[in-house]
């Protein structure tokens, strides 16, 4: 069920860079000056955090797969926390577009923006409520299934970071 | 330390070094513009770092077909996003610097 639910993840954010690139095309020159406004440093932050975080999941699933219930707790508490520590780097980060006067109208580049990185800023707020809910849950299934969605929510960054922030 | 536990904290470290090529070949510090070969070079590195978390962090290398299937589409998208990109693009290999960006309006004078 979790594999349908990534399978499906991935077609929605798929379609959505697919479209992010048609409507670049028509405005090239646009988008990039659009671009040159993000901060690729914070999002280059953000990608070494939600990989760390990924990591620790990974730990946790390993813990979790030698009964080791505390040690699986304890990597589980430290995924979610670094996954929070995505947050509130994008909150800086739309918190700088906001200021530079930036927003969901401001340009077709800014709406795709926000609602791809809101989107996936979604996914990691419930990633987060998921790893607290196998916290205390912690049978090897639920943490699998839980940590499982949590490395979806990285994987689908390591694509959208590069496709919007990078590739110009 | 178990084996299964060194292997994620080698892929970490793999992963933590994509990152950092990813952010040196997309001059993150800078807003140039980037040739093509830099785009497919970004592709690249971005499909491999998907790649590894599938088959490590999503254990799915115990499923090569699965493993498969999911970077192939992965590959595909990306690789429709470089080409496109690559397509309306200036510079062919090296970075260029931006345009400088417009000034901003001057506001009605009374």
């Amino acid at each position: 069920m979790m594999w349908l639910l990534i399978a499906a993840e991935l077609l929605v954010f798929g379609a959505a860079l697919l479209g992010y690139a048609g409507a670049r095309a028509l405005d090239p020159a646009g988008f990039a000056a659009a671009q040159d406004g993000l901060d690729r440093l914070a999002g280059t932050v953000n990608t070494a955090i939600l990989l760390t975080s990924g990591l620790f999941a990974a730990l946790a699933t390993e813990a979790s797969r030698r009964g080791e219930r505390g040690r699986t707790r304890l990597l589980l508490t430290a995924a979610a926390m670094i996954g929070a520590l995505f947050l509130v780097v994008k909150g800086f980060e739309y918190s700088a577009e906001i200021a530079a006067g930036n927003g969901l109208s401001t340009s077709t580049f800014h709406t795709l923006y926000f609602l791809i990185t809101g989107f996936h800023a979604i996914h990691v707020i419930f990633g987060i409520l998921i790893l607290a809910i196998v916290m205390v849950f912690d049978d090897l299934e639920h943490v699998e299934t839980g940590t499982a969605f949590w490395h979806m929510v990285d994987l689908i960054w390591v694509v959208v970071f590069p496709c919007l922030y990078l590739l110009r | 330390m178990p084996p299964e536990t060194r292997r994620l904290i080698l892929t970490w470290g793999l992963l933590m070094g994509l990152t950092l090529a990813l952010g040196v070949s997309g001059d993150v510090a800078r807003p140039t513009r980037l040739g093509a070969l830099w785009l497919a070079v970004i592709g690249v590195v971005t499909v491999t770092k998907a790649r590894f978390v599938l088959a490590r962090y999503l254990r799915l290398e115990t499923a090569p077909a699965f493993l498969s299937g999911f970077t192939g589409s992965l590959a595909a998208t990306v690789a429709v996003i470089v080409v496109s990109f690559a397509l309306l693009h200036q510079p062919l290999i090296g970075k260029v610097a931006a345009p400088p960006r417009p000034a901003a309006a001057p506001s009605a004078m009374k």
